[in-house]
């Protein structure tokens, strides 16, 4: 008895401690949402810089799978997201009819997707150029899948983005689309991969090896400004529906959720002017991995180096507080 | 003046990732030839398992039982029947290698007519067999309410839709708890056997128990490629440590005075362990075996997100699509799986248990 007493008393002031620690205050904070991908990274931290130090609001970030993301600028958990891949999720423009989330800028619009091989191994194979060239080029990408590989009997291995995504969809189409690729359909397999660390991985090995690989990738990432790869063309012009063509290049945009103006109307109109390149973007990630440096750190110098841009962007007393609180870091 | 004693200071600290990367990539090249072997054999392993469970015919499980009865009324050794299942399936997986998927073969007798089409036609593996197959299992190991409950959640998975899926998943496991037994029996006994071996293996078990599967998963894509390989050495990572320490526990809980008169009568350590410890220790080695069985369960959700297919994968693209229903019913049809697997060799357990006590039926 004197046990169960004890145990009582000892649960009952655990609760209370608890009950007490899990007091919380309300806080005036902005969400960010962020993707597993290096420039979304990069962007949502020059974003949390200006906004922390230009305006003096605290910014959270929640790295959230795709869906999850879209969920919760839906639901107003997380009010940005500086990295909208609109073409790529399929609900997105529903979403904007509804009202849910509206786009106040586009980040930057010169990105290009598709199947991409090693520099290297163009220059081992000059007939190796389009897409429609992969079929004869077949016994260079085995399965991994497959014992005892032989090009005569099994198919070869296109390595593709996570499934669920509209450009996968889009591949997949193409890879199944009899009439205009008849040699990809019977040659190749397209292979989702579930995670894009499973698929730049996959690269990154074949990269290391000098090993042939033929896969999915997209600009500006980390990866293609490190590695030298080669995106190969399509000798047919881009329809989303038969899968022909390369995708074109997309509007990444800068989505915000519907109350966010009237919340924070000078955030607003900051995320209003934010427009990059994916050439600024990819200066940043390659100065991240030459100088082995974080994506705060990318963030700080990329705020050194390209003032002339961004001061346009925030008001005249937060470019001066950025420019100061910039000083104090001496990196 | 006393600062670095309240932050960490920078000269404190030394760059232990780099270190890991360079080792990483010294081993990855120094032995690429090991990597592939283990590749290859891993591989060729999951094709065989993958085609006894998708590509058996019905006559072939048929005669498989039927052998197995008859041998065990004819014989009363349960050993012997059990080869001739084994033997039979064993023949069948040769034919299936070296005729029926071999694309030579299959070629030569589409060109001579005089061959009937069934000789060379890809035989698929009925789903009421599993139905059939695990009611006997169950019913030999348990109690017939236990065995048609088993049979009505295995037909449940087929209902939900992701049949093929569990069959998939299910030779991932088989695999990887087949590798994690011929690894874990041997090592066990050794620990129980030598102290040097305890105090060695025992920081490591508890290392592979605990760091974070997500660390491993991309490095072993980087050595085994992507795919179903890399899927099942995660898998058999995480799923090996609990029959070490249970074959370890098994052996060293055997009563000593057994142990007294096996060396009285002048057992060689030979017969000590083969006829005394490993009999006596046999439902614990069982238990363990069905711990690992379920940790491989859990690990084959946690596998997909490195390339390998079926339930796991199910339930990661339903995740990243929102798609709540689609998610739950893969993740019931995993729960599934691992009752009738944990059934099953509990079964085994407590039926090795009465046997260890002499209640012999």
């Amino acid at each position: 008895m004197k046990l169960i007493k004890r145990l009582v008393l000892v649960s009952a002031l655990l609760t209370m401690i608890f009950a007490v620690a899990a007091c919380e205050y309300e806080t005036d904070e902005i969400t960010l949402g962020e993707g597993d991908w290096e420039s979304n990274e990069f962007h949502n931290q020059i974003t949390r810089f200006i906004i922390e130090y230009g305006y003096g609001i605290d910014v959270n970030i929640d790295t959230v799978d795709t869906a999850l993301l879209v969920q919760g600028l839906r639901e107003g958990t997380i009010h940005v997201n500086m990295e909208m891949w609109g073409d790529n999720i399929p609900t997105f423009q529903d979403d904007l009819d509804q009202g849910y989330y509206e786009i106040v800028s586009v980040n930057f619009d010169d990105n290009y997707q598709g199947l991409y091989i090693p520099q290297y191994l163009a220059e081992q194979h000059e007939g190796l150029r389009t897409i429609q060239d992969l079929p004869e080029y077949k016994h260079l990408f085995p399965d991994p899948e497959v014992s005892n590989w032989d090009p005569e009997v099994h198919q070869a291995v296109v390595h593709g983005g996570p499934s669920g995504w509209a450009v996968t969809n889009f591949l997949q189409t193409k890879f199944e689309n009899e009439d205009l690729y008849p040699g990809l359909v019977e040659h190749f397999v397209f292979r989702p991969s579930e995670s894009t660390t499973l698929l730049n991985t996959t690269m990154l090995s074949a990269y290391e090896d000098e090993e042939p690989w033929v896969g999915y990738n997209w600009e500006p990432t980390w990866i293609l400004g490190q590695l030298d790869m080669l995106l190969l063309e399509d000798e047919y012009e881009y329809d989303a529906d038969t899968g022909a063509g390369n995708p074109p290049t997309q509007d990444v945009t800068v989505v915000v959720t519907a109350d966010f103006e009237s919340d924070y109307p000078e955030i607003h109109a900051f995320l209003s002017n934010y427009e990059t390149s994916s050439a600024i973007t990819a200066d940043g990630l390659a100065y991240m991995q030459t100088e082995d440096a974080s994506t705060e750190e990318a963030a700080r110098w990329w705020l050194r180096e390209y003032e002339d841009l961004w001061s346009n962007w925030v008001t005249e007393d937060a470019h001066t507080a950025i420019m100061d609180a910039l000083d104090t870091y001496d990196d | 003046m006393l600062d670095f004693l309240i932050e960490f200071p920078e000269w404190l600290m030394f760059n232990f990732s780099d270190f890991i990367d360079r080792a990483f990539v010294w081993f990855r090249s120094t032995f690429s030839f090991l990597f592939e072997f283990i590749r290859t054999v891993l591989l060729r392993s999951l094709d065989s398992v993958a085609a006894i469970l998708n590509s058996t015919p019905w006559f072939i499980w048929v005669l498989a039982i039927a052998g197995y009865y008859a041998i065990d009324y004819f014989t009363k050794r349960k050993g012997i029947a059990w080869l001739t299942v084994a033997g039979v399936l064993v023949l069948w997986l040769i034919y299936y290698n070296a005729i029926l998927i071999n694309p030579h073969f299959v070629q030569m007798v589409r060109e001579m007519e005089s061959i009937p089409w069934w000789f060379i036609e890809q035989p698929r593996t009925p789903w009421t067999i599993y139905i059939v197959l695990v009611f006997l299992g169950a019913y030999s190991l348990t109690e017939w309410k236990t065995a048609l409950l088993l049979s009505v959640l295995l037909f449940l998975i087929g209902a939900f839709g992701v049949w093929d899926a569990m069959v998939y998943t299910l030779g991932i496991i088989v695999i990887s708890v087949f590798i994690s037994f011929i690894i874990g029996l041997p090592l066990g006994i050794l620990m129980a056997k030598s102290l040097v071996v305890e105090k060695i293996l025992r920081p490591i078990l508890d290392l592979m128990q605990t760091i974070p599967s997500f660390v491993y998963l991309i490095p072993a894509v980087m050595l085994f490629q992507q795919g179903r390989v890399p899927a099942t050495f995660a898998t058999i990572i995480y799923s090996v440590p609990p029959l070490i320490r249970l074959t370890f526990l098994g052996i060293q809980n055997i009563e000593s005075d057994v142990v007294e008169a096996g060396e009285a009568f002048g057992s060689t350590p030979r017969q000590m362990l083969f006829k005394i410890e490993i009999p006596q220790a046999l439902s614990t080695i069982a238990t363990g075996l069905n711990q690992t069985t379920m940790m491989a369960v859990a690990m084959v959700v946690i596998a997909s997100l490195i390339g390998a297919d079926g339930l796991g994968r199910i339930v990661l693209i339903a995740n990243r699509q929102i798609q709540i229903g689609e998610g739950f019913t893969a993740g019931f049809a995993i729960v599934f799986l691992a009752i009738i697997l944990d059934r099953l060799l509990q079964g085994m357990a407590n039926k090795l248990e009465y046997s260890e006590a002499g209640i012999d039926e």
